[in-house]
C-alpha cells in the first residue's frame, strides 16, 4: 500500500489556525467598534461643540464615510444675531472636502469671505438653526470651521473614512 | 486611478477576509451561502463602482480585478511560500478510516461531513471504508476509499 502523495504541512496549517484566530479577533473588533458607531454612523459618533462665547453650536458627526450622506446642525445665539440677518461663515478647507446638496432654512445670500463661504440667512427671532446636508468627497481628517460674524470661531475635525 | 485603487482594495480585502474565514467558509454552496454570496457582490459592487455607471470604470474595475488574479497567479507559480500563503495547503482528515480529531476540529469539520463526501464521491457507507479524507485547498473534502 502506497502512503498518499499530499503537500501536508502540520507547522503551516498551526500557524494559518493561529492567523485565522487573531483574524476572528479583528473582525470581532471592527463590528464593536462598527457596533458603537465609531466606523461612522449611529448615536455614540454625534458630537456637539460650541465656540469659545457659545455664538455658534453645532450637532455634528465625528466620523462620516466618504460619499455617504450627512447633517451637520449649526446654531447661531440670538444675541450673534444682527437684526433679522443670521450670518454664518464655513471654512473653505470643509467645503472642500465634501459636497453640499442643501442648506435649510435657505440662505438668502452666499458670498465668498476671506477663508470661507459666508452664508447669509433670515432669522425670526431667538436662536437660529441651520441644517446643511452634505457628502464628503474627501478622506481623512478634515477641519471645520464655523464662525458668526463678529465672534471668535468653533473649531473641530471630521474625520473622512474610505 | 481612483478606479484601480478602489478595485485593488476590494480585491485584497476579499482576499484577506475569505483566507482568514477558513478553508470551509462557502465550500459548499447551500442555497444559503448562494444568497450570502449574491448580497456580498453586491455590497462590493456599491462600494467599487461608486458614483461613476461609465463604461470607462467599469472597464477598468474589470481589467484591475483579472489583472490583480493573473499577476497574483504567476506570482503564486514563482513563489511557492506566496502559494502557500494564499491557497493554504490540503490537509489529511482521515487515515485508515481513523478521524484525526484535532485537525478536524480546527478545520471546522465533522465526521458527518467526512461520511456525506464518502457518500457522494465513492457510495462508501462507513468511515472505515475511507483510507484517506483530505480537506483541499478548495475548502472540499476529497475521499480515497480503501481497496
Amino acid at each position: 500500500m502506497t502512503e498518499l502523495e499530499v503537500d501536508e504541512d502540520l507547522a503551516h496549517e498551526r500557524r494559518a489556525w493561529r492567523a485565522q484566530k487573531l483574524g476572528w479577533g479583528v473582525i470581532t473588533l471592527l463590528l464593536t467598534l462598527g457596533a458603537a458607531g465609531l466606523l461612522g454612523e449611529g448615536p455614540a459618533n454625534r458630537r456637539t461643540a460650541a465656540a469659545e462665547n457659545l455664538s455658534v453650536r453645532a450637532l455634528y458627526e465625528r466620523t462620516l464615510r466618504h460619499n455617504a450622506q450627512s447633517e451637520l446642525l449649526a446654531t447661531v445665539r440670538s444675541d450673534a444675531i444682527a437684526g433679522e440677518r443670521a450670518l454664518l461663515t464655513v471654512g473653505q478647507e470643509w467645503l472642500s472636502s465634501v459636497k453640499v446638496h442643501s442648506v435649510v432654512p435657505e440662505p438668502e445670500a452666499v458670498r465668498a469671505v476671506p477663508g470661507g463661504m459666508q452664508y447669509e440667512f433670515r432669522a425670526a427671532g431667538g436662536d437660529f438653526d441651520a441644517t446643511f446636508h452634505f457628502e464628503p468627497s474627501g478622506f481623512g481628517s478634515v477641519p471645520l470651521r464655523l464662525e458668526a460674524a463678529g465672534h471668535p470661531p468653533l473649531l473641530l475635525r471630521q474625520f473622512i473614512l474610505p | 486611478m481612483d478606479s484601480i485603487a478602489r478595485g485593488l482594495a476590494v480585491y485584497f480585502f476579499l482576499l484577506l477576509v475569505f483566507r482568514l474565514s477558513g478553508k470551509r467558509t462557502l465550500a459548499q454552496t447551500t442555497p444559503f451561502d448562494l444568497i450570502l454570496l449574491l448580497i456580498i457582490s453586491e455590497t462590493t459592487q456599491q462600494a467599487m463602482v461608486d458614483n461613476d455607471h461609465s463604461m470607462t470604470n467599469a472597464a477598468l474595475l474589470i481589467l484591475t480585478l483579472v489583472g490583480a488574479d493573473l499577476l497574483l497567479s504567476v506570482l503564486k507559480l514563482r513563489f511557492q511560500p506566496l502559494h502557500r500563503l494564499l491557497e493554504g495547503l490540503p490537509l489529511v482528515l482521515v487515515r485508515e478510516g481513523r478521524t484525526l480529531d484535532e485537525r478536524m476540529k480546527r478545520s471546522r469539520v465533522d465526521k458527518d461531513d467526512v461520511l456525506s463526501a464518502a457518500r457522494l464521491q465513492h457510495g462508501l457507507e462507513r468511515l472505515e471504508d475511507v483510507r484517506y479524507a483530505v480537506l483541499e485547498t478548495s475548502g472540499e473534502i476529497s475521499i480515497i476509499p480503501k481497496r
